[in-house]
């Protein structure tokens, strides 16, 4: 009975913190007098009050109104990078289990090398290669080194149902792999390739700001959180505010993809409860 | 076990050949000339062509790849533009710095990541249980640099306890924040897996007759549980370090800290590529290396992995 309540609460949790973080994001300007790059000489590094909830930052900048865009920045890479990571994952897969083989060999060793290796220190290593690292390129490589456990899940599931009766059946009349594919192994694994994407965008946001914070993301004056956090980190001993809010904002981000994964995996296979 | 010792050592050769590759090609992809970059600016086209020749550049691709691959087999990552001087000799001045870092936060997430998990079982279902979860989940959800960047807000600015970062003397004072505040998402993940590897004992028949016999409940879990938590928390250990040596980059560059990670971040604004990609290619082989020991430790624990062909244990 405990068990229903917190698993529920979870998701609920998890749910409402990701809605409201879009909301904000998406309708900041909104609600906001302010622009979210125009400098104010005259309010600079303002604490927190009523005219500026957050702040502002070294430049006169409305610190809440830009947590919020950098919202954006967050979501847009978390969400396209997992895309990317689910299309390559499931083609990779797909094509390993359907061929079976050395090739299934091939791309299996491939992927073993791939979870073998450190993913942020990988996405670190490519984007350090560039000389000029933007937002674009930031989701592209995070997508491309989040491919691999997504690879191992789908070619399972081809595995297993390659040989039932339904899908000899489906083949038998025509319908090629791909069709295969779209019809009988995504419906089958869509929970759990769900949870596992949900929970990739709460890393992907982590590891975005990360490599921001490093200076391989999105560049000023972008709103990107973890740039914030390089940039408030020069006051941080008197103005600590300029570093405290873009941080709490990637917490409760985080969170609430972490929130949502965990109870979708709650509901939709309890074969999967309780893991880490 | 010898043989499945083997086995294991095998298949790491051809993880660490392509993580060897990757990074390889990474260099190769660099726009602009290595030798213009590491002769300086001012240096004329003379010695630019000489540096070319001694760093092997005016060969063809095949020998290149070659001689990396050898050179990082026999510990070799190359030269660093700024500070002229072999990579691996800044790797190995600034690796027991970043060792130190990290065996201090694997212990303290341990330490605390375990006693939380198991005080969550035994009084699950209670406050005390969902306390430790909503924690846990607010552990993995943060973001380490900036948990660093507040905790010397709070104990070194207002509280004036601990030094703001350096290394100063090596002593424990100058480790603990560094340690505690990488420790965040490893702690979060330990206490989850220890919960729920505990309540899953706690549900089996053995257990439940040892119960029913009058054991005492709670001793009977930490005697029996014990053992079969180690093995689920073992893998995680060995996840966690992947997550643990990336966050310490960040950590590092925010303590002031002498370790590997410091010196990435340096090379980074320099763009001193040398260091960052031998750096990463480090660190990626110290984790591959862990995750060996660990393997190891599994089997030991566990013997039914040492059987060939076994898959079935994976935790996650």
């Amino acid at each position: 009975m405990g068990r229903a309540r917190v698993r529920s609460w979870t998701f609920r949790i998890g749910l409402a913190l990701t809605i409201a973080l879009i909301i904000g994001a998406l309708c900041a300007d909104l609600f906001s007098p302010y622009d979210p790059y125009s400098v104010d000489m005259d309010a600079v590094m303002v604490p927190p009050s009523g005219v500026h909830l957050f702040g502002t930052d070294y430049l006169g900048r409305d610190l809440l109104l830009r947590v919020l865009h950098g919202g954006r920045i967050s979501l847009a890479i978390g969400v396209l990078a997992v895309l990317i990571s689910g299309l390559v994952g499931t083609t990779v897969g797909a094509i390993a289990g359907f061929a079976g083989g050395w090739l299934d060999e091939v791309l299996m060793r491939i992927t073993d090398i791939v979870l073998a290796f450190p993913t942020a220190l990988l996405a670190l290593a490519v984007m350090a290669v560039f000389e000029d690292p933007t937002v674009g390129k930031i989701f592209i490589v995070l997508g491309l080194v989040g491919w691999a456990n997504i690879a191992r899940l789908v070619r399972a599931e081809v595995m297993t149902i390659k040989e039932r009766d339904y899908v000899l059946a489906a083949r038998s009349v025509g319908v090629g792999p791909l069709g295969v594919v779209l019809r009988h192994v995504l419906p089958n694994t869509l929970g759990t390739l769900l949870v596992v994407l949900t929970l990739g965008v709460a890393s992907n946001i982590l590891t975005e700001a990360w490599l921001s914070f490093l200076g391989l993301g999105a560049q000023p004056p972008l709103p990107s959180w973890g740039a914030m956090i390089t940039e408030g980190q020069y006051f941080l001993t008197t103005r600590p505010w300029v570093c405290l809010f873009p941080g709490i904002a990637i917490l409760l981000t985080v969170l609430g993809f972490n929130m949502l994964g965990d109870g979708l995996r709650d509901v939709l296979d309890p074969r999967l409860r309780g893991g880490g | 076990m010898p043989s499945f010792i083997l086995r294991r050592l095998l298949a790491l050769v051809p993880v660490l050949w392509g993580i060897a590759t990757l990074v390889f090609a990474l260099m190769y992809l660099v726009p602009g000339d290595p030798a213009r970059l590491m002769a300086g600016q001012n240096a004329d086209e003379q010695t630019i062509e000489t540096i070319r020749v001694r760093m092997g550049l005016d060969r063809p691709l095949h020998v290149r790849y070659g001689k990396f691959l050898a050179g990082v087999a026999t510990g070799d990552f190359g030269y660093s533009y700024r500070q002229r001087r072999p990579v691996s000799e800044v790797i190995l001045e600034r690796f027991p710095a970043t060792l130190k870092l990290a065996l201090a936060t694997i212990l303290i997430a341990l330490l605390f990541g375990v006693s939380a998990g198991v005080l969550a079982a035994l009084w699950h279902g209670k406050a005390l249980d969902w306390g430790v979860m909503a924690l846990s989940l607010l552990g993995i959800s943060t973001p380490v640099f900036w948990l660093g960047l507040m905790l010397i807000v709070v104990f070194s600015v207002w509280l004036g306890w601990l030094p703001v970062g350096g290394y100063g003397d090596g002593s424990l004072r100058y480790l603990i924040l560094p340690a505690v505040s990488l420790s965040a998402i490893s702690t979060g993940y330990f206490a989850r897996i220890t919960r729920s590897s505990f309540l899953e004992v706690m549900r089996t028949d053995y257990i439940l007759a040892a119960r029913s016999r009058g054991i005492p409940g709670r001793r009977v879990v930490l005697l029996h549980a014990m053992r079969n938590a180690a093995i689920p928390l073992v893998t995680v250990v060995g996840t966690n370090l992947a997550g643990l040596l990336g966050g310490a980059v960040a950590t590092e560059t925010v303590f002031a800290w002498p370790g590997i990670g410091r010196a990435i971040y340096d090379a980074i604004l320099v763009r001193d590529l040398p260091v960052v990609e031998g750096g990463v290619i480090f660190l990626a082989f110290v984790f591959v290396a862990a995750n060996l020991v660990i393997d190891l430790l599994y089997a030991w624990i566990d013997p039914r992995i040492r059987l060939p062909g076994y898959s079935g244990a994976g935790g996650e």
